[in-house]
């Protein structure tokens, strides 16, 4: 069905039909909808629920109470069960104090006086969004052969400055914790940003069964892989996001210049001239032989045609024993005409289709007159011995 | 006794060929020569010239080849010295099967030379 109406006639008997429905004194049908947001954040605002008819009028003399509203995974309970607070078609609840965060499934159901109908109850979904703050860090540069820490930071003084290479490490462990305790978020990136080329590479901070995060990037190995062995000045970010946040979290932890012994700094400027233009080459024909020696061997071979010819009269063949009967007028006259047939297929006059066709018809012709003939000849030949 | 030369044997050859063989066998062994000159010819020509068209070289030549078969067969069929062989087949039956094979091979190869 369609949610929008187009065009000012579709609008007004919309219109018409609403108003049909709402003001009539038969019943109303009526629904529950959210007002206002469905996000909670900390900051004590309330979920604001409406019992409208169908053109958005609140409902006078009508009640709601909300029936569930529950993490479906944990059980834990965002607003209290029972009647919402307000009325009149217009109602709010606020949520259960220090809430968790989370995504909430909140079932709400609804009572009208008489001359409505009461609304389908409904499962809205509400977001408790909560802020977090990055707690315990531990940024480190270590060396790769001896461990030996070379710089160590908790990111309380702000960016830490680092100069690193490929016999570095970096390791990083922290915790995101709300009000309620530590959390574990479902985007947690440390971004480096080469400050020059504006290239990044992001890593993905683990988090361990105490939610406690941490990443290890060693140069020796991630130069080349990850880096692309572009060396120079990095500055490094920490990403956390979720569903359960207002908005990322962008925080700056350090700035590290990366040295390596053969930087390979891609500069790409594109070439905004004009490629060279293609000419196609279309297939040159192959190579035949000259006319002459096709004509020649054309007559080659047809030439012991010819001497079969000669041969068999030179043997005594001869046409003294042809009979002029009907059969063996026919069968001679039946193969020539498949000859025939065959000639024209092959100067293209007939398809193949034709072709069958016509020998169909032809062959059978000659099929019985030949065995005709055959036959007689074969009788003959039996009486002469 | 001395094995006999080649140039004996051959003479021999000739001579009984040419006296003890039947005249039907004899015209069927010209053709067979004739058809077997043509293939010879055509198989030199794609030899010179190379073998585009394929199709056209592959049909020519097989058609020589194929007839070449059929006429062999004809000739055992046909040849009197065979006769306790073939008892069933009789000459003209034999003569038959070589008219309808070879109408079915002209129809093959002027189909495939393209």
């Amino acid at each position: 069905y369609q949610r929008r109406v187009r065009g000012q006639s579709s609008l007004f008997y919309t219109l018409i039909g609403l108003d049909a429905l709402s003001n009539n004194n038969l019943a109303v049908p009526t629904s529950l909808s959210v007002a206002g947001g469905s996000v909670i954040s900390g900051d004590g605002s309330n979920f604001q629920v409406a019992l409208v008819n169908p053109l958005g009028e609140q409902v006078t003399g009508s009640e709601a109470s909300i029936q569930s509203a529950v993490v479906p995974a944990t059980g834990a309970a965002l607003f209290k069960t029972g009647p919402m607070e307000g009325g009149d078609g217009d109602f709010f609840v606020s949520p259960v104090p220090l809430p968790d965060r989370g995504v909430y499934s909140v079932g709400v159901t609804g009572s009208v006086p008489a001359g409505f109908v009461a609304p389908d109850p409904a499962k809205f979904k509400v977001k408790v969004v909560l802020p977090v703050t990055v707690e315990g860090a531990n940024l480190k540069i270590v060396d790769v052969d001896d461990n030996r820490a070379m710089m160590t930071s908790d990111l309380s003084g702000g960016a830490a400055v680092a100069k690193v290479d490929l016999s570095s490490r970096l390791t990083l462990d922290f915790n995101i914790a709300d009000s309620a305790g530590k959390v574990a978020l479902h985007q947690v990136f440390v971004r480096f940003t080469n400050t020059k080329t504006q290239q990044t590479v992001y890593f993905v901070a683990q988090a361990d069964l105490n939610k406690r995060y941490s990443l290890d990037v060693n140069f020796r190995t991630s130069a080349v892989k990850s880096f692309g062995g572009v060396a120079g000045e990095y500055s490094v970010d920490l990403i956390l996001g979720d569903a359960t946040l207002a908005s990322a979290v962008v925080t700056n932890i350090a700035t590290l210049t990366l040295d390596l012994p053969e930087s390979k700094e891609v500069v790409t400027v594109p070439d905004k001239a004009a490629k060279p233009e293609i000419t196609h080459v279309f297939r040159q024909p192959e190579k035949r032989p000259p006319q002459a020696i096709s004509s020649l061997f054309t007559g080659l071979v047809l030439l012991p045609a010819l001497i079969v010819l000669g041969v068999w009269m030179k043997l005594g063949a001869n046409l003294s024993g042809f009979s002029f009967s009907l059969s063996g007028l026919g069968f001679h006259l039946g193969l020539l005409s498949v000859l025939g047939i065959y000639v024209h297929f092959f100067l293209g006059l007939i398809d193949m289709f034709a072709t069958i066709k016509w020998l169909a018809i032809v062959s059978l012709f000659t099929f019985l007159t030949g065995n005709r003939l055959l036959a007689s000849i074969a009788a003959k030949r039996k009486e002469k011995k | 006794m001395s094995s006999p030369s080649i140039c004996e044997v051959g003479s021999r050859l000739i001579q009984e060929y040419t006296t003890k063989t039947p005249q039907k066998l004899k015209l069927i062994d010209a053709y067979l020569g004739y058809i077997m000159v043509t293939g010879i010819i055509q198989f030199v020509y794609c030899c010179l010239v190379g073998t585009f068209p394929f199709n056209s070289f592959l049909s020519g030549f097989i058609s020589t080849v194929a007839s070449f078969v059929l006429g062999v067969c004809l000739r055992i069929q046909v040849n009197p010295a065979n006769n306790i062989v073939f008892k069933d087949i009789s000459v003209e039956r034999a003569f038959a099967d070589f008219i309808f094979a070879h109408g079915v091979l002209h129809l093959v190869v002027l189909n495939f030379i393209g």
